[in-house]
């Protein structure tokens, strides 16, 4: 077989399985360098429209010995068509017990969210028959890879691809709107979406994301939502987009107005409004309005999604488009929507907005933000219109929506940034009218998208491309530019804000007005947590979080609710951390990640006594041993003295159930000492008093800033406490 | 007309050896129970006749094990026994297991079907797997119900997966014997449980290395799962059929003699001609495999005699039958031809073929050409072994066993010979 060939139907086999589990052996000359050998089956690959990640090794023991688990781990993720890992344990002892590991662990290859094409010598394919014969009989497919691939590579590649880093892939993506999916439209509705499916799965490049600006059904009954899932779960398995990567906002016609008949018609000024979105109680009612739609998108695409329900921040989503990062605020610009007559009448929160728009700038390394709404701005009531274009115009590169079946595409710029507006068509409104939808190309690196329209043509064919949308670029859609955002400075207690509520909220009722005296509060309510609630809100209003935040982190006691929530909202911001296979492992990747991140959240978590214990806990929340890690103790700052215990690890059982077991335990000091002091040793054995032994413990001190630094700045080694326990001690220098 | 590559990807998906429709209690919706008819029927008759018998099951990769026993765990489900599914793999390090760890995910796995088939577990048989349980990880069970039991039970060997020390804790329990030994444990909970016909299904002890399977099984003088009360069917490594003292087992396990579950029958090898003749029902029955999965986008996707070459290609390996469309399907959708036709096939047989090849090495091939010749594959010694696991030659039983090489070995084996070895 020539390269060409092989990598032809290498492509087509990728193609084939993008997006489910399947494994592919690429077996090369014994002594080749797979190393270059992978550039090269890469680089054809994306040549031939195929988007291809190479998983590198990570911290801790390599991919190879580890096995399938990790493997499926660091393919996590669904904006590849294909994964590929050179395979090349060291020694013929490393390959064999490499080989039982991996063939025990076949079983997980199930969870691969595409093909995973694994890069071996001969040597080592010949091992692996041998001594894992289940996993290679899982391999779907074999190739020995022709040797004339290099000189295919060497010839094919393009000439600045040598010079500088390949050009990204556009982010596609899918804009539809205004479906008005209903039971009783029958053979009409079904032959127009039908047209629309058969051209996304003819599309020659596969989708990466996609929206759906509203009105999605006609009535925001349940029953017509029946329509809505089927029609949208067969739009995902023929786009073959996850799940994850769709996203919904509510119209006008997805709000039940049964169920909204007797609520507020609109609101009178702006006080209201912020009384309205910043406070989810007051929403109680107006969000009954979207049962219907909220429980039925929640089936399709997961809880946890945002789907235009929460405001402010946690509007905001950030996914991962072969690792560029995409933010996508989704607002509901129905919540006041009941009639013909909503012009001017509609709210959407310019509150929200803001702090969606705050929360993407402090995302690091977004590529494209892209705030989704159902209605034109000029909907909206002209008290918050003006304020929210000007958010938008700060905060976003892409703004989309629907309402008026019409498509409408503007580059609009301002002297506060601005973005590209664009308006999709319906998406059904019966075959006599125009239907229709955008699919687009986001060059981020060029600030512009691609915008290509496709229009319902007639009867069985497939929706084309509706050369009138842009007359001047009737074949290739047209590119329209929005300018660059700048990057705000991260403020996490901002961030954080939803998290401080609830810590503040939790905290013992004393200690609360403690720090209410101390802030000088005055706050009223029917009870003692209504008065916690005012006073924060009271706070938010005038700016003060900063100075909640201090106050709860150096309250003398009773912090550790605080904390974990706190953790919890930091560890949000960090990146996954990989699978740990030891505590060794564990403190070695958290001095790591200390050493190049902590001082930075240190300072953005303004250096509170129990910063870095939080940090630490942050980090915890994030490490992906086996399947979840779980938490639970307490943190104490009077005696700078942190312990974390009953650090589980919860595994899948045989037969589902949730195993937990003990793994380790954490004592987390802050000490000005060089090393472990006699102390914390003796605290301890004191604390494994009358406690069933731990299989693992280590002591973690965090120098304070201003000790004498130490000679390295991390410390990593194996001490004995008085009562001759072995347990790992780290220290790290602030 | 656009090439459509839908119905390739829902075929290829359904082909894939890793893919499992949504099934947790059972093989998928694609199997067939006729697969393996025969086996089946001698496997289960004597769990309807008995209640205390104890089963083996062997095979090559991929002839259907697991699918098979999933698939008789449901069906006993459904008359109402108690079966305990366990699979070793998951549960434990299966490189390193000792009967403690087996007992014990055993009894981990009773205590949890008890709960997921709403039984009771009696309060005294409870209290000694707490007490059990306290014993070794000084934990607080004093509330724990069978599930939580089961959980902790679970986290432990998961626990001692890792550990050295915490297996060895183990063993020096059960050294100690009496209520310490799991087994004891097991057994007790097992009469408990008598009046539910227990049946123990334990997955994955196939996956011993050699050396281990034979301390297990063979030189060990207690036989695993023997000593409970209740029936059981375990899977063992092909390895140890072939051991010379194999057959003593037959006094522990009702079918030792019977144990290998053979790839589905495509041939009989008729005994006076020693050749092999075409035997009917093993093709129907792939045909029917085939179909099911092909049916969904169009009988017509593959060509019948297109079907027929990938059968006779996989000897009746069920996942290289398996593979094998799916790499035909790659070559007829990098033709852009609509259906699968048997120049697919063939152009993935010559791939399989390579693919053996780039393995091959010159001392297989006298035992390869005794196999083509005689259907034989006498003295399975270590290169035996390997032929057998690498699925060179393919095991058949009608009468005696006998021996064949699938279609790209066979045509590998004739380019070799011509070259003198």
């Amino acid at each position: 077989m020539s390269a060409r060939t092989f990598i032809d139907e290498l492509a087509a086999r990728v193609r084939l399985s993008e997006g489910q589990p399947t494994l592919l052996l690429l077996v090369f000359p014994e002594h080749d360098d797979l190393t270059a050998r992978q550039e090269a089956v890469a680089g054809l690959l994306e040549q031939r429209g195929l988007r291809v990640s190479i998983l590198q090794e990570e911290p801790g023991p390599a991919l190879g010995t580890d096995g399938p688990a990790r493997w499926v781990r660091a393919a996590d993720g669904p904006n590849s068509s294909a994964s590929l890992y050179c395979f090349q344990p060291q020694g013929q002892l490393a390959l064999r017990a490499a080989a039982r590991t991996i063939n025990a662990q076949r079983e997980d290859l199930r969870s691969l969210k595409g093909p995973l094409l694994l890069l071996v010598s001969a040597r080592t394919e010949k091992d692996l028959r041998e001594h894992a014969p289940d996993f290679y009989s899982w391999t779907a497919e074999r190739y020995a890879v022709p040797p004339d691939l290099q000189a295919l590579w060497l010839e094919t590649k393009p000439a600045e691809a040598a010079l500088s880093a390949p050009a990204k892939p556009p982010i596609r993506f899918l804009h539809l709107s205004d479906l008005h999916l209903r039971k009783d439209r029958g053979y009409d509705q079904d032959r127009v979406l039908r047209g629309l499916l058969a051209m996304l799965g003819h599309l020659q490049q596969p989708l990466d994301l996609i929206f759906l600006t509203g009105d999605l059904a006609h009535s925001g009954h349940s029953d017509d939502y029946g329509q809505v899932v089927a029609f949208l779960k067969n739009l995902l398995r023929v786009t073959q987009v996850d799940q994850s990567h769709v996203f919904v906002v509510p119209g006008n016609h997805d709000a039940d107005r049964r169920a909204g008949q007797w609520l507020l018609r609109t609101l009178a000024t702006d006080e209201q409004a912020t009384e309205f979105f910043t406070k989810e109680a007051n929403r109680r009612w107006h969000v009954e309005k979207f049962a219907a739609y909220g429980q039925a998108m929640k089936e399709l695409l997961g809880e946890g999604r945002a789907l235009g329900l929460p405001v402010g921040v946690n509007a905001v989503e950030v996914v991962e488009v072969r690792g560029e990062r995409v933010a996508v605020a989704s607002f509901n610009s129905a919540w006041f929507a009941v009639g013909d007559d909503d012009q001017d009448k509609l709210w959407m929160g310019e509150a929200g907005v803001d702090l969606a728009g705050q929360r993407i700038a402090e995302e690091p390394d977004v590529a494209v933000r892209i705030a989704l709404f159902h209605h034109p701005l000029e909907w909206l009531n002209e008290q918050e219109r003006g304020h929210i274009e000007d958010y938008l115009d700060r905060s976003f590169d892409l703004v989309l929506r629907g309402h008026l079946h019409k498509d409408r595409v503007r580059a609009e710029q301002s002297a506060r940034g601005g973005f590209v507006h664009i308006a999709a068509p319906a998406g059904y409104q019966g075959s006599r009218w125009p239907n229709g939808c955008f699919v687009g190309e986001i060059d981020a690196g060029a600030h512009s998208v691609r915008l290509s329209p496709y229009a319902f043509g007639s009867g069985a064919d497939p929706w084309t491309v509706d050369g009138k949308v842009f007359p001047n670029d009737p074949d290739h859609g047209h590119v329209f530019y929005y300018p660059k955002k700048e990057p705000s400075q991260p403020s996490l207690v901002n961030r954080l804000a939803g998290e401080l509520e609830a810590a503040f909220l939790t905290m013992d009722e004393q200690l609360r007005l403690q720090i209410l005296n101390d802030l000088g509060v005055k706050a009223s309510g029917d009870s003692q947590d209504h008065v916690a609630q005012n006073a924060y809100q009271m706070l938010r209003r005038q700016g003060r979080l900063d100075d909640l935040w201090d106050a709860v982190l150096s309250s003398p006691a009773g912090t550790s609710p605080g904390a974990f929530w706190l953790s919890n909202g930091v560890a949000r911001h960090f990146p996954s951390v990989p699978s740990v296979a030891n505590i060794h492992d564990l403190l070695q990747g958290f001095a790591e990640f200390w050493r190049t991140d902590g001082t930075r959240y240190l300072g953005s978590l303004r250096h509170a006594p129990s910063a870095p214990g939080i940090l630490m806990l942050a980090y915890l929340h994030r490490v992906r041993p086996g399947r979840t890690l779980q938490l639970s103790g307490d943190l104490w700052n009077d005696r700078c003295f942190i312990h974390v215990n009953q650090v589980s690890i919860s595994m899948p059982s045989p037969s589902e159930l949730i195993g937990m077991r003990d793994f380790f335990e954490f004592k987390l000091l802050l000490e000005h000492v060089q090393e472990p002091s006699a102390w914390a040793l003796t605290a301890l054995d004191n604390q494994a008093n009358g406690r069933p032994p731990l299989p693992e413990e280590a002591l973690v001190i965090i120098r304070p800033p201003d000790a004498p630094p130490l000679p390295n700045r991390t410390r990593l080694e194996e001490v004995t406490t008085p009562k001759g326990r072995k347990v790992w001690a780290l220290l790290l220098q602030t | 007309m656009a090439f459509d590559i839908i119905p390739f990807r829902h075929v290829s998906q359904a082909f894939d050896p890793i893919f499992r429709q949504q099934d947790p209690q059972g093989p998928g919706a694609h199997y067939l129970p006729e697969v393996h008819a025969d086996f089946r029927h001698q496997l289960t008759a004597p769990l309807l006749l008995g209640n205390d018998v104890k089963l083996l099951i062997a095979g090559q990769p991929g002839c259907g094990k697991t699918s098979l026993l999933l698939d008789v765990a449901r069906e006993f489900r459904g008359k109402g026994r108690l079966v305990v599914f366990v699979n070793l793999e998951l549960a434990t390090a299966v490189q390193e297991l000792g009967p403690a760890e087996m007992h014990l995910a055993v009894l981990g796995e009773v205590l949890h079907e008890s709960v997921r088939s709403q039984r009771m577990v009696p309060d005294p048989i409870l209290n000694r797997c707490r007490q059990w349980l306290k014993d070794l990880t000084d934990t607080d069970n004093r509330a724990a119900g069978p599930a939580l039991l089961a959980q902790r039970i679970q986290s432990f060997l998961s626990t001692a997966r890792d550990s050295s020390a915490l297996r060895q804790a183990l063993r020096i329990l059960v050294s100690e014997g009496g209520d310490k030994d799991p087994l004891a444990l097991l057994s007790a909970l097992l009469r408990e449980m008598a009046e539910s016909e227990p049946v123990v299904i334990l997955d994955g002890l196939d996956k011993l290395p050699p050396e281990q399977a034979r301390l297990f099984f063979l030189d060990e003088k207690r036989k695993p799962m023997v000593e409970a009360p209740g029936s059981a069917i375990l899977t063992i490594p092909l390895s140890v059929v072939y051991e010379p003292t194999f057959n003593n087992l037959s006094e522990r396990y009702l079918n030792a003699h019977n144990a290998v579950l053979p790839a589905v029958r495509i041939q009989s090898l008729d005994s006076k001609s020693n050749h092999p003749t075409r035997f009917a029902a093993g093709w129907d029955v792939l045909r029917k495999i085939v179909h099911t999965r092909i049916d969904q986008v169009s009988p017509d996707f593959m060509e019948p005699d297109a079907v027929d070459l990938a059968i006779e290609s996989s000897g009746g390996n069920l996942r290289e039958l398996a593979r094998l469309i799916q790499a035909s399907l790659v070559k007829a959708m990098v033709h852009e031809s609509p259906h699968i036709a048997r120049h697919h096939v063939e152009e993935a047989i010559t791939d399989q073929r390579e693919s053996f090849g780039r393995v091959y090495q010159d001392r297989f091939l006298p035992a390869l050409l005794r196999v083509r010749d005689e259907h034989r594959l006498d003295n399975v010694d270590d290169i035996g072994k390997m032929l057998l696991y690498g699925l060179w030659v393919v095991e058949y039983r009608n009468g005696s066993v006998w021996y064949d090489l699938p279609l790209p070995v066979r045509r590998l084996v004739a380019s070799r010979e011509g070259r003198g070895g």
